[in-house]
């Protein structure tokens, strides 16, 4: 991943693989995307969270040239994304949300289709469409028909496709959803090794944690709106200041741990659930490091420690306040 | 700087290399239909045997059922190997038609919105492969399994050529009027495919279209004059090349058979051209236009099916065409077909002085409901081109833009609309055909000036309206008036001046008002009170219709205005998105919304 908050004054800063530049999206007087800025660069995974309705939707498939925005420019690798359309095409790999697969071709046709629509021809087309239904593990699936496959068989042969043409920008509308764990390790390890390679990705989902495995960077998105954006772990630990729920196993004694918890500052809400201490801490990783050394000191057997991270309606409640937050998640 | 974007890609873990070579377009992969993706496709999933069989084997015994039976029964009755096989033909040209332009146009229709359903042409838009290879793709795609039918009706065909002894040249001549009608159709498919939103009513709509191009307009619109909509089917090539060949006949000019007439030159202006010349320059015209849609709703679905100098271009094409295959008849030069069943010229005097006119008000309005429903851009489209006219620092949408409300342009509709009125009335005039009236009636001016109104007013009620008020509009207005004086005209058995003040106020009966001769006319005594009537219905139906227009004007004006302070007030001034301008923002956003203006992480993003 390039250092993204580490520009060297020696070498000229590296071009950004999508450059957004005040881009809106009005449906008639709604207005889906309300004059985002963002920069994703090379190797960057970059996860646009926020609840539905946030706007992500319409984001992406602007940027995958499918909707026309109200105004904005945005640049792939430097290129006019509505200059040059034909050109950007062939860089962005688009993955809709519910992928769709044509059901009436078997899987192998299904790729072949698109690997020849992005000029692949011959041996080099069939090695392709066999390495991408490798790297999605359906080999086995090849020849079976597209209605017959389930949602997440579905997922990752879109998926396959979406890799075809090895695109330098990866456009993914909730690439997850419908794939079992399995499935969702592979896909981290996909993009991971895409990353490695130079591509840029944008991952979108309503579903942080989702997003906190396999992004290095993150923005929030709510009515239309990019509230907060940047590397991973600074938003995580933005958040995690304000409020972290933390899990602590203990093998003896939960009882009094609780008891002891209660009374140390930052925490709130303790609950016990047979072994597994719950609580609230209000407080960021330092603070959380002596929490736990102080836990241990007391003598406590302390067997598991983990701070679970935020949900998105906690990451909203810190970015535009508690009302707002828990209207959007009702409407989720 | 830029990075190569077409260069050497970065090899992606795990995956084997892209070869860059061989993602070259050749001129070959674009002309090859095998080396078109998307008609692999259709190749692949149309044509594979469990499915296809069913109607392979349709056709083979319809197509087998149809020759055999009639040979056997014409070769019964004495008739001679070629004649009777001859005869044929007809029946299989009608059952190929009803496999390719019904069964496929409706293929290509539903196929192409299910597609759209399904968002898989989104996969297709965001490939390399240009617009017009994918439309090739499947245009001959989708219904590749009907042509896979047709190929096995060719057997039979070739039987009917070689036991009939037909020429290679009608041959030749019919199939060639055949497929580019097909490619018509199929476009036509195409286009409905990429505007309609259920694959159901693009089907439907597709073969009704079909059927009523090829069944309705020549039995009834071309006897009213439009003659040429007859060259959008595929019977003047078949009167011309088949039925000689079939009976015998010479082609010597239409008869009162609308469909199986034996078809002579087609007159345009004082040329004349061959069915088959003229079938092909109509029908390629449709072509173009229908590509043209399907084109531009391939580059971005919220585009306008046409652009606005496209559709103006149309208008004006469609006019000279138009008033081309009358000018025999309106100089007074001979009879090219029958107008309103009538042969004889001098019988015709006020069918061509009054009728004519009439109809070409009518068809020429309804095209331009039709396009200008089509280029008015929606209230969502409009508030956008402000939003984008501000943000790169213009007062208002270009005027040719999709998102204007061009009235500049409406306009030059009502222009060209009503020159062609005026052209068709002085050659009416100079022939002489207003002499029984004793000079010029009022019609000379009423109706280029009624035509004026309706379309300007058209104009103006879709984009006040918007397309679904207007359709109500349209119901409330244009048809009301016309039920309620039917009703008062049953009640009082006449048509009195009441019945016409009532009746005028739909701009329907007031363009055929305003295209009726009046007090000046000398027409029969039984009709005097008639015609008093309808000059106060004229006057009644200028009154009304201008009325209409300003009501709209300054309801137009008000909703744009507030559009335009909507705008203005949620965006940042053009080229100065400082924080002031997000300071503007975050106090109302797009939708009316309040939010916090202390809060300045919730308007602008925080970069943490």
């Amino acid at each position: 991943m390039p250092p993204l908050d580490d520009p060297s004054p020696a070498r000229p800063p590296p071009t950004p693989m999508l450059d957004v530049r005040k881009l809106r999206v009005d449906y008639g007087s709604f207005t889906a995307v309300h004059d985002i800025d963002l920069t994703v660069m090379p190797g960057e995974i970059f996860g646009l969270a926020g609840p539905n309705g946030a706007g992500k939707t319409s984001t992406i498939r602007v940027l995958a040239t499918l909707l026309e925005p109200t105004y904005g420019e945005v640049s792939v690798a430097g290129r006019d994304l509505f200059e040059e359309p034909d050109l950007v095409h062939d860089v962005i790999g688009y993955m809709p949300d519910l992928a769709p697969v044509i059901p009436d071709l078997k899987v192998w046709e299904f790729l072949d289709l698109y690997a020849a629509s992005h000029g692949l021809k011959g041996r080099a087309r069939r090695a392709r469409v066999d390495a991408c239904l490798e790297r999605v593990e359906l080999t086995d699936a090849r020849n079976v028909y597209g209605r017959a496959l389930s949602r997440g068989m579905m997922q990752r042969v879109v998926l396959a496709k979406t890799l075809l043409h090895e695109p330098k920008l990866l456009l993914l509308d909730e690439p997850a959803s419908g794939m079992d764990p399995i499935a969702r390790r592979n896909l981290r390890h996909i993009l991971e090794a895409l990353a490695a390679d130079g591509a840029a990705i944008i991952v979108s989902s309503h579903i942080l944690s989702e997003l906190s495995d396999m992004c290095t960077s993150v923005g929030i998105m709510h009515r239309g709106r990019l509230l907060a954006h940047g590397p991973m772990e600074r938003v995580m630990s933005a958040i995690d200041a304000e409020a972290a729920q933390i899990r602590i196993e203990t093998v003896l004694d939960g009882d009094r741990a609780a008891e002891w918890l209660q009374a140390r500052p930052g925490v709130e809400r303790v609950r016990l659930d047979g072994g597994t201490i719950l609580l609230e801490f209000r407080g960021d990783r330092a603070a959380r490091a002596a929490l736990l050394r102080a836990l241990v000191a007391e003598g406590f057997d302390v067997v598991g420690f983990t701070a679970e991270r935020s949900s998105i309606e906690a990451l909203l409640m810190s970015l535009i306040g508690d009302g707002e937050a828990h209207v959007d998640s009702a409407r989720e | 700087m830029s990075i190569a974007l077409e260069s050497e890609v970065s090899p992606v873990s795990g995956l084997p290399a892209r070869d860059a070579a061989s993602a070259r377009v050749g001129v070959m992969d674009a002309l090859l239909p095998w080396r078109n993706p998307v008609f692999m496709r259709y190749l692949r999933s149309r044509l594979r045997l469990r499915k296809a069989i069913f109607w392979y084997l349709v056709t083979l015994i319809v197509a087998t059922f149809i020759v055999s039976l009639m040979y056997t029964i014409a070769t019964n009755a004495s008739t001679p190997p070629d004649e009777a096989a001859r005869g044929i033909w007809i029946p299989l040209l009608v059952l190929q038609g009803v496999i390719l332009m019904v069964k496929g146009t409706g293929s290509v229709s539903a196929g192409l919105i299910q597609d759209r359903i399904d968002q898989t042409l989104d996969y297709q838009r965001l490939t390399p492969v240009s617009p017009l290879r994918n439309l090739a793709g499947y245009l001959f795609g989708l219904p590749v399994l009907e042509y896979a039918m047709f190929a096995l009706t060719l057997p039979h065909l070739a039987f009917v050529a070689v036991v009939g002894r037909i020429p290679p040249d009608a041959l030749l001549s019919v199939y060639c009027s055949f497929f580019v009608c097909v490619v018509m159709y199929h476009m036509t498919g195409i286009a409905a495919g990429m505007v309609i939103r259920r694959w159901i009513f693009g089907y439907m709509l597709s073969i009704l279209l079909v059927l009523f191009v090829n069944v309705i307009l020549p039995a009834f619109v071309s006897q009213l004059g439009l003659r040429f909509f007859q060259y959008l089917s595929v019977w003047p090539v078949i009167g011309q090349k088949v039925l000689p060949v079939v009976t015998g006949a010479a082609p010597v000019g239409p008869t009162g058979n609308p469909f199986l007439s034996v078809f002579g030159d087609v007159p345009f202006y004082r040329w004349s051209l061959s069915p088959f010349v003229f079938t092909l320059l109509l029908q390629g015209t449709l072509i173009l236009t229908f590509g043209t849609i399907a084109v531009r709703r391939w580059k971005s679905s919220t585009r306008h099916s046409l652009s606005k100098p496209y559709a103006l271009a149309f208008l004006l094409g469609f006019i000279v065409v138009l008033i081309g295959n009358v000018w025999p008849i309106v100089t007074r030069s001979y009879m090219p077909f029958p107008l309103f069943g009538q042969w004889n010229l001098e019988e015709l005097g006020e069918v061509v002085a009054i009728g004519l006119p009439l109809v070409y008000a009518y068809v020429v309005w309804f095209l331009c409901i039709v396009l200008l429903a089509i280029v008015v851009p929606t209230h969502d489209h409009f508030v956008r081109g402000i939003r984008r006219a501000i943000k790169h620092g213009r007062p208002a949408a270009r005027l040719w833009d999709d998102d204007s409300p061009s009235f500049r342009v409406y306009g030059l509709f009502t222009v060209v609309a009503v020159a062609g009125l005026c052209m068709l009335l002085r050659e009416i005039w100079a022939s002489g055909f207003f002499a029984p009236f004793g000079g010029p009636p009022a019609t000379v001016w009423r109706l280029p000036l009624a035509l004026a109104l309706v379309v300007t007013y058209t104009a103006l009620l879709f984009q006040a309206l918007g397309l679904r008020r207007a359709a109500l509009a349209v119901l409330l207005v244009w048809f009301l008036p016309i039920l309620a004086s039917i009703v008062l005209s049953a009640r009082t058995e006449g048509f009195d001046v009441p019945h016409a003040v009532v009746h005028s106020l739909s701009p329907i009966a007031f363009l055929l008002m305003a295209g009726l001769p009046a007090d000046e006319a000398r027409p029969p005594e039984a009709l005097a009170g008639e015609l008093s009537a309808v000059s106060v219905g004229v006057a009644t139906g200028f009154a009304a219709v201008a009325v209409q227009i300003i009501v709209l004007w300054l309801v137009w004006s008000r909703r744009s205005r507030a559009s335009y302070a909507l705008c203005r007030s949620t965006l940042p001034a053009a080229g100065m998105p400082g924080p002031h301008a997000a300071a503007r923002e975050a106090s109302v956003d797009g939708n009316g919304d309040e939010w916090p203006l202390d809060a300045a992480s919730s308007t602008e993003s925080q970069t943490l």
